[in-house]
């Protein structure tokens, strides 16, 4: 569904990712792992067309798409949910969860994702006229995952969804991934400090490190690689 | 891609100052820097001004110009701010090396380039500013060809002791020298004919909006604003009290009374004084009409208000005096000296009168009259002399109720 | 006593209503692209120029209606050409203050260019209304400045609506509030630039035409407005609409009154004074509290 094909992307003169290629196939659930500064957003921003690269492709459903802007990347389903819940504070949450569905017309097709939302987050629905600068931590996430899934998304990219969040709140967000991944037919890309859980649940994984893939491999071999199990998994 | 823009932009900007900054032309001309806001608030006025002197380049040239030589009016832009003046008059004097400063308007300006002028030996004859400080200095290479305000005020004070004589009076000023000095003139008046002064107001250059000042008057109900404003902001003003159905008499130093006032206020300017040096107003003087028809075949269509006859008669005392002075012998310092003596001797009838310096540079033949706004039979609005009676073209009239003028 | 605080207020109400239309397009842009533009009230310039010139072909009314359209579609061309050509090619890659400068100098560069097409002498528009006053208990105003009024409190409601409402108009508010994310939603980025510019600029030339008809149109007249504009945004919170609304009518009742109560000569100093209090007690601005990351 997905290829990056050995692209390169640079901050100035700074290199951020040095041939860089993943793929994911349709309905995968892949991770992303590496430390603070390895690149891993730079590479969400590269292929939601935020960040182009200076070489190298990104191919989507057959189609290169690394040249155009980033809400032509959006209309053909990436959808990119950024590190630190970015959602609009003076927007009340329902304005934000509509601004998810900016690009789709059928009203009708986007209530049903509204109502689908609401039934996964609750709290949300409590929370619909307030505006998202009042929002706790979790409830933020919870609407930057929401406001996603309402851009009707067939690669879900979501960027370190439980950064920051006590215990309690980190769980009820890993469920509430699980459960998407599970009722939708979707393609998920994960980025997760928690790289336990992260294995745990995805199908395969990448380790990037300085800007390069270092290692690819199934979800369970990356789990007892040694160097990953020292780096990652804290033994 | 950066560089590129960065460049454009830069090569643009260089374009841009190299237009405004005209490179000097070749050395053998009679130099004489003129300052003026040329542009800015005030650059109406300056043009005005300008034309004036072009009138004068004209007739001084088609009498074969001076000594064989062309002469070159180098213009140094003040922006009617002091700062700017002095970078004008620093640049004509010491890098054009002008041999005499001409021009300048606005009194806060002058009061700083005269005194540069003087302290570098490079005579400056002040065009348009009635600040007293500008020749009270002692300053010998300084002279003004317009009245001072003491001057300018002589016959409307006359007016206000003899004719009006008003119990409560207010003073609404621009925050400037050119206000400031001439509400002590009027404060001295005032205390002299005892009358209360209610309020003492003053606005920035370039407001636009006076209502909370002008309601605040009304509420003081004065018989008499004195008002000393540019001519922007004494239509405004005009306006603005019709809006908030204020009467009084209003009073100021009559420079605002140009064409660009008459178009704005129409007939709102009614009743409105001022003193005026306007020449169409004194036809009777052969030099003076002269001036006028001279000035009305150069320019179809314009009306030859008190800057462009100051404008005129500013570089006619300038280039007459150079003439005096002698063929320029190319030492500078004593080229200036020389051009300085003649003008301490100047003697000219011009288009504002005898031209004559007392002891400090002052002009003190020129006297302006008292005039009033008032409607012709077809609305249309014009200064008439009040006072006094033997040169008076009109009666006063006293200012009427918004709702019983005739014009509206 | 009564009727002159009545007075004054009306007096500041009325021009707080001006400041508050053409703030509101300096705050927008300055949200979404984060632009200090001192070109702003330039805006007005232009716009005040175009209703000269059209009513010098279409006198009265329908000539002055035409002019507030006319306006509108020249300034905002005007506003679309500004951001393409100059602005958008520096967001990113210049720093702020660069920009800044850049802006001065567009505020410099059209004022010299409408000084030597226009000339420097003020030109008036003239008033459909020819001069008409009103006076109710001891207040006085010409309907000129009550339909003003009245305009601007309408364009800035129909302003609201359309940011409030529509789809686009919500999308600009998430822009200004946060650009990356609005991106990832799929907003076309450049277009909301564009459609800010565009309606920033139309309103501050709209404004222009009632600002110019209320007082004189010249070279310069741009200067004043920029300067209350950025009052008024400051005042409310930089790239804060309803901020940008209240700010407007805060500072010409403060200025009518202060100078009233106060000192006339302070009239323009209190927006300045208002100011340093703002960045020091509360730097936001009055309404900013919620606004920005």
């Amino acid at each position: 569904m997905l290829r990056v094909e050995e692209i390169n992307v640079t901050y100035g003169k700074a290199v951020a990712l040095m041939d860089v290629s993943l793929h994911l196939e349709r309905g995968e659930l892949v991770t992303l792992l590496g430390s603070n500064g390895a690149g891993k957003s730079t590479l969400l921003k590269c292929v939601s067309g935020i960040k182009p690269p200076i070489k190298g492709r990104t191919i989507f459903d057959g189609e290169e798409i690394q040249k155009l802007p980033s809400h032509k990347i959006v209309q053909r389903g990436i959808i990119h949910v950024p590190e630190g819940r970015a959602v609009f504070p003076d927007l009340t949450v329902e304005e934000n969860l509509r601004m998810g569905a900016f690009c789709r017309k059928d009203e009708n097709a986007v209530r049903k994702d509204m109502d689908f939302v609401f039934a996964l987050l609750p709290r949300l629905q409590e929370r619909i006229n307030q505006s998202a600068g009042t929002l706790s931590g979790g409830e933020a996430q919870m609407l930057a995952i929401g406001r996603g899934l309402l851009a009707e998304p067939k690669l879900l990219m979501l960027d370190e969804p439980s950064l920051g969040l006590a215990p309690v709140l980190r769980d009820n967000i890993f469920a509430v991934i699980r459960q998407i991944y599970q009722e939708k037919d979707i393609t998920i890309l994960l980025v997760e400090q928690n790289a336990r859980w992260a294995l745990q649940v995805a199908a395969r994984g990448y380790v990037l490190e300085n800007g390069r893939i270092r290692l690819e491999d199934t979800g369970e071999k990356l789990a007892a690689n040694p160097h990953v199990q020292r780096a990652y998994l804290g033994y | 891609m950066k560089t590129r823009t960065r460049l454009i932009l830069v090569a643009a900007c260089l374009a841009m100052i190299s237009a405004l900054v005209m490179p000097a032309l070749g050395s053998a001309t009679v130099k004489i820097g003129i300052l003026g806001p040329f542009t800015g608030s005030l650059a109406f006025n300056a043009g005005e001004m300008k034309k004036g002197m072009e009138l004068a380049l004209d007739e001084v040239n088609a009498k074969g110009g001076l000594f064989g030589q062309q002469i070159e009016l180098i213009f140094g832009d003040t922006e009617a701010k002091p700062d700017k003046g002095l970078a004008a008059v620093k640049k004509l004097v010491t890098r054009d090396n002008v041999l005499v400063v001409g021009g300048g308007y606005a009194s806060s300006v002058n009061i700083a380039t005269s005194e540069f002028c003087h302290y570098e030996g490079c005579p400056n004859v002040v065009a348009i500013a009635i600040s007293p400080t500008i020749t009270n200095r002692g300053y010998d290479f300084v002279f003004r060809t317009s009245p001072n305000s003491p001057q300018f005020l002589e016959g409307i004070n006359e007016w206000l002791a003899k004719v009006k004589r008003p119990k409560r009076v207010a003073f609404f000023m621009e925050n400037s020298d050119y206000g400031r000095d001439g509400q002590k003139i009027w404060e001295a008046q005032c205390e002299k004919i005892g009358a209360q002064v209610l309020d003492r107001l003053y606005f920035e250059i370039g407001s636009t909006d006076f209502t909370a000042a002008i309601s605040k008057l009304k509420d003081k109900t004065p018989d008499v604003v004195f008002n000393i404003a540019s001519t922007t902001e004494a239509a405004l003003i005009q306006k603005q009290a019709k809006e908030l159905n204020f009467v009084t008499q209003w009073i100021g130093v009559g420079g605002q009374f140009t064409q660009a006032y008459f178009e704005m206020t129409g007939p709102v300017s009614e009743y409105a004084m001022g003193s005026s040096l306007e020449p169409t107003k004194a036809m009777k003087d052969p030099v003076t009409a002269a001036f006028v028809n001279a000035y009305q075949a150069k320019f179809p269509g314009s009306r030859p208000g008190i800057f462009s006859s100051q404008g005129y008669d500013n570089l006619q005392v300038i280039l007459d005096a150079v003439e005096r002075a002698g063929k320029p012998t190319g030492n500078l310092a004593a080229d200036r000296k020389k051009i300085r003596d003649s003008l301490a001797a100047t003697n000219m009838k011009l288009s504002q009168g005898l031209i004559r310096f007392d002891k400090t540079g002052q002009v003190d033949t020129v006297f302006p009259s008292p005039v009033q706004v008032q409607l012709d039979n077809n609305c249309k609005a014009d200064t008439q002399i009040i006072y006094p009676a033997e040169r008076a073209a009109a009666e006063y009239q006293t200012p009427k109720p918004w709702d019983q003028r005739r014009c509206k | 006593m009564e009727s002159l605080f009545l007075q004054q207020t009306l007096n500041g109400l009325i021009i707080g209503s001006i400041y508050s239309l053409i703030a509101i397009g300096l705050t927008m842009i300055f949200g979404v692209m984060k632009i200090s533009n001192f070109a702003h009230g330039d805006y007005s310039m232009v716009g005040a120029y175009t209703a000269v010139f059209l009513m010098a072909w279409v006198p009265g009314w329908m000539g002055w209606v035409g002019s507030i359209i006319a306006a509108a579609a020249v300034v905002g061309i005007l506003g679309i050409v500004t951001e393409r050509l100059i602005f958008r090619p520096l967001i990113g890659r210049w720093t702020d203050i660069d920009i800044i400068m850049v802006s001065i100098g567009l505020f410099i560069l059209l004022e010299n260019l409408a000084q030597l097409f226009f000339g420097a002498t003020p030109q008036m528009i003239s008033d459909p209304f020819k001069g008409a006053t009103v006076h109710i208990g001891g207040v006085s105003t010409s309907v000129l400045r009550v339909f003003c009024f009245g305009f601007s409190c309408i364009a800035i409601g129909a302003l609201q609506i359309f940011l409030n409402r529509s789809k686009l108009g919500v999308a600009i508010r998430a822009t200004s509030q946060n650009r990356f994310a609005a991106q990832l939603m799929g907003v076309d980025i450049n277009l909301i630039y564009t459609l800010t510019f565009w309606v920033g600029a139309a309103l501050a030339g709209v404004a222009g035409v009632l600002y110019g008809t209320t007082f004189a149109v010249h070279p310069l007249m741009g200067a004043m407005p920029t300067l209350k504009a950025f009052v008024v945004t400051i005042l409310g919170g930089m790239g804060n609409i309803r901020g940008a609304i209240f700010g407007g009518f805060i500072l010409g009742i403060a200025e009518s009154l202060g100078g009233n109560y106060l000192a006339m000569e302070y009239q323009h100093a209190i927006g300045f004074f208002i100011i340093i209090l703002v960045l020091l007690l509360r730097p936001r601005g009055l309404f900013g509290a919620k606004e920005g990351t």
